[in-house]
C-alpha cells in the first residue's frame, strides 16, 4: 500500500517522481470525486477535471498527516472548495449565491455539510477506496480494466468455487507466481500441465483468474477480501 | 410481465455509461449509470434495480413480428390495402400503388429515370391527384419531357374492382394534369397484362403499346422494341400508319371508342384526352387519332373498297330513302333524312354530294386527322 504520508512529504521536498506516482495512483479517485461534486459524469477533457487535479496537487503540497484528517478526505475537501469557487466565478449562482446574508448562511451550511461529508467519508472506509485504487492499478499492469471483468466473471457458483480454488493453487506454485509477476502474464499452459486444470477453462476466465490471483497475492487488501469472502459464505 | 432484480455491490469504477460493481459473490457486474443523478463515489455501497421482462413477452413480440412479415409476403403487391396500381410512363417509368382512399402507399421505379424521380420527390401518403401534379411539375422542371410531352398512364385494379371505380381513378389522373401541351393517355389494364409485362421486365404501358404495335403489324417480336423509348415506338407506329394510309386498308387501326375493348386485352380501354382545350387531333407529331376520328376513319375507309356495283346500289337506296321522306330537311343535313319530293335537283345534288363525298373520302380523312372537331 502506498504510504501517502511519506510520499506527500517526499513530494513536498521536491521529489517529482514521487509526485507523479501519487498523481497517477489517485487519478481515478480525482475524476470520480469531481464527477460526484459536480453531480454529473466528468471526463478528463472537462475543465472541472483540471481544477480537481490542480486541487489534488495542492493537497500534496499542503497535507499534514497530523491534521486529523485522512489524506483522501483532505483531497476531497480541497477539490470541493476549488470547484465551488469555479462555479461562483463561471455562473454566479448555483451552490453559493451573491447575496451577503445568504452568503453567510450558505457558508454555514457549507461548513455543516463539510463536517457531514467528512463523517460520511470516514464511514465509507477510505481503506476500501485505497484498496480499490491499488487493485485497479495492479490490473492495469496486466492490461485489464474493471469494466472488462463482467465478461470473464463466472455465472455459476460451482464455476466460481473452481476458479477460487484454481487461484489458490496457482499462488502456492512459486514457479507460476514468479512468471506471473515478472512477465505480467498468466502462464496458462504451465499451470494447466502442472495442475491438470483444463486449458480451455483457464482461457475462458483468464482475466478473472488474474484478479483472484492478485487478491490472493495481496493479503493487505483486507476490506476487499472480507467483502468477497462474506459473499462467498452467504 | 415485468420482474425486478437488484444488483448490489461496491463501486470500483464509474464510466460514462456504466457503474462497475464488485458484488459480494466475487463477480463483477456493469450496471447502467443513471444520467440525472450524481455518479457514486468509489468504495460506496450501491444497489441497482434491474427491470426484467419475462420470456413470454419476448416470445409474443417475436411472434407478432413473424406474423406481420408472413402476411406482408403473402398479400398481393406486398400491401394488404393496395387497391390500384397506376403505371406512369413519361420518360421516367414509375408505378404508384394506391389504396381505396386514393392515397399513394408504395412507389416503384421501372427505369433509372424513374429512380431519379422517386428519389427526388416523396409521394408516400399523398393523394393520387397531388402525386400526379408533383410528377408533372418535376418532369417539366428537370426536362424529362423531351420534344414531345406525352404521359401514358395505366390503371390496374388489384382487387377486381368494378369498372366504374377504375374509371374514377382515370378521371382523377386526367383532372390532375392541368398543364396544357401535355398529351395524356389513360388506359385500363388487368392484372394479367401487368404480370406479363413484369415477366418481361417492362412497364405495363410499354408492354401494352408493344402489343398494339404487334397487332398493327408494326413490329413482330419484342426484340424489335427493346431499348426504345415510348417516343420512338410512337414514331414507328406513325411511320407505319403513314405508309398504310397510302394504300387501301384492310382492317385498319383498332377501334378505340370508349367502352370498346382492345383486342390485346379484353379489359383494355383506351381513352385519349388532351387537356388545355386542345383536341387530340391537333397534335403536331401526327400521332394517330383515337376514339371518334379513328372510328370514323375506319368506317369511311372501307367505302372505297366496295365495288362500283355496290356503290350504285347504295346510291339507289339513298335515292329511294330520299324520295320516301316527305319533310324537307335542307341540304347538308343527315343524308338519310328526307328532302322535298319535287326537288329532283336537290336530290340529284344530294346524290352528287353523296358521290363526291365518297370520292373525296381519302383526302377528307387526311384533313380530319389534322383539323379538330370535323364531324359528318
Amino acid at each position: 500500500m502506498i504510504n501517502h504520508e511519506k510520499a506527500c512529504l517526499d513530494a513536498q521536498l521536491g521529489n517529482d517522481l514521487v509526485r507523479e506516482k501519487l498523481i497517477r495512483h489517485y487519478k481515478p479517485y480525482v475524476i470520480n470525486s469531481v464527477g460526484h461534486i459536480c453531480k454529473r459524469y466528468v471526463s478528463w477533457s472537462d475543465e472541472e477535471a483540471s481544477i480537481g487535479l490542480l486541487a489534488f496537487n495542492k493537497a500534496i503540497d499542503s497535507y499534514q498527516p497530523d491534521s486529523g484528517r485522512t489524506f483522501l478526505n483532505y483531497v476531497y475537501l480541497l477539490m470541493k472548495r476549488d470547484l465551488i469557487d469555479f462555479f461562483r466565478k463561471e455562473q454566479r449562482h448555483q451552490l453559493v449565491s451573491l447575496n451577503d446574508e445568504a452568503d453567510e448562511a450558505n457558508q454555514n451550511k457549507y461548513k455543516a455539510a463539510q463536517s457531514i461529508d467528512e463523517f460520511q467519508r470516514a464511514e465509507e472506509t477510505n481503506e476500501l477506496v485505497e484498496e480499490i485504487l491499488e487493485l485497479g492499478e495492479a490490473l492495469s499492469r496486466y492490461k485489464i480494466s474493471f469494466e472488462e471483468l463482467e465478461k470473464f466473471s463466472p455465472k455459476h457458483n460451482d464455476t466460481r468455487s473452481t476458479l477460487t480454488e484454481m487461484a489458490q493453487t496457482f499462488c502456492e506454485d512459486d514457479d507460476c507466481v514468479s512468471l506471473f509477476l515478472s512477465k505480467k502474464q498468466l502462464p496458462m499452459t504451465l499451470f494447466s500441465k502442472k495442475t491438470g486444470y483444463r486449458l480451455k477453462t483457464i482461457e475462458r476466465h483468464r482475466k478473472y483468474i488474474v484478479t483472484l490471483i492478485l487478491l490472493t497475492l495481496n493479503p493487505h487488501w483486507i476490506q476487499l477480501r472480507q467483502f468477497i469472502k462474506k459473499g462467498g459464505e452467504s | 410481465m415485468m420482474g425486478k432484480q437488484s444488483v448490489a455491490g461496491i463501486v470500483v469504477k464509474v464510466t460514462k455509461a456504466d457503474i462497475v460493481l464488485l458484488c459480494q459473490d466475487g463477480t463483477f457486474q456493469n450496471v447502467a449509470r443513471p444520467p440525472q443523478v450524481a455518479p457514486p463515489l468509489i468504495g460506496e455501497r450501491y444497489t441497482h434495480i434491474k427491470k426484467t421482462t419475462s420470456r413470454l413477452k419476448y416470445t409474443s413480440i417475436a411472434a407478432v413480428f413473424l406474423l406481420t412479415f408472413i402476411s406482408y409476403l403473402l398479400l398481393p403487391f406486398g400491401q394488404g390495402d393496395s387497391a390500384y396500381v397506376v403505371a406512369i410512363d413519361i420518360n421516367p417509368s414509375i408505378e404508384l400503388i394506391v389504396n381505396d382512399a386514393m392515397k399513394v402507399i408504395e412507389t416503384n421505379a421501372n427505369n433509372s429515370d424513374g429512380e431519379i424521380l422517386l428519389a427526388a420527390i416523396g409521394m408516400h401518403g399523398d393523394q393520387l391527384a397531388v402525386a400526379m401534379e408533383k410528377i408533372i411539375t418535376y418532369s417539366e422542371d428537370t426536362g424529362f419531357f423531351l420534344d414531345e410531352k406525352y404521359l401514358t398512364a395505366s390503371v390496374i385494379p388489384v382487387k377486381n374492382q368494378k369498372n366504374q371505380l377504375t374509371k374514377e381513378v382515370e378521371q382523377i389522373i386526367e383532372n390532375s394534369i392541368s398543364k396544357p401541351n401535355i398529351d395524356v393517355i389513360v388506359t385500363q389494364n388487368n392484372k394479367a397484362t401487368y404480370d406479363e409485362a413484369k415477366k418481361r421486365n417492362l412497364s405495363v404501358n410499354y408492354y401494352a403499346y408493344f402489343k398494339e404495335l404487334e397487332n398493327e403489324g408494326v413490329v413482330k417480336t419484342i426484340k424489335e422494341v427493346k431499348g426504345k423509348s415510348m417516343a420512338e415506338l410512337r414514331k414507328m407506329q406513325q411511320v407505319k400508319k403513314d405508309h398504310v394510309d397510302e394504300e387501301p386498308r384492310g382492317n385498319g387501326p383498332k377501334q378505340t371508342k370508349p367502352g370498346k375493348p382492345n383486342s390485346v386485352d379484353p379489359d383494355h380501354e383506351k381513352i385519349k384526352t388532351a387537356p388545355g382545350g386542345k383536341s387530340s387531333e391537333q397534335n403536331k407529331s401526327g400521332k394517330p387519332d383515337s376514339v371518334g376520328p379513328v372510328h370514323r376513319e375506319t368506317e369511311k375507309t372501307t367505302a372505297p373498297a366496295k365495288s362500283k356495283a355496290q356503290e350504285n346500289k347504295q346510291q339507289v337506296e339513298i335515292r329511294k330513302d330520299v324520295q320516301d321522306k316527305r319533310a324537307p330537311q335542307g341540304q347538308g343535313q343527315d343524308k338519310d333524312k328526307g328532302q322535298d319530293q319535287g326537288d329532283e335537283k336537290n336530290n340529284g345534288n344530294t346524290l352528287k354530294n353523296a358521290e363526291s363525298k365518297h370520292e373525296e373520302l381519302p383526302k377528307e380523312n387526311e384533313k380530319k386527322r389534322e383539323k379538330p372537331g370535323n364531324k359528318d
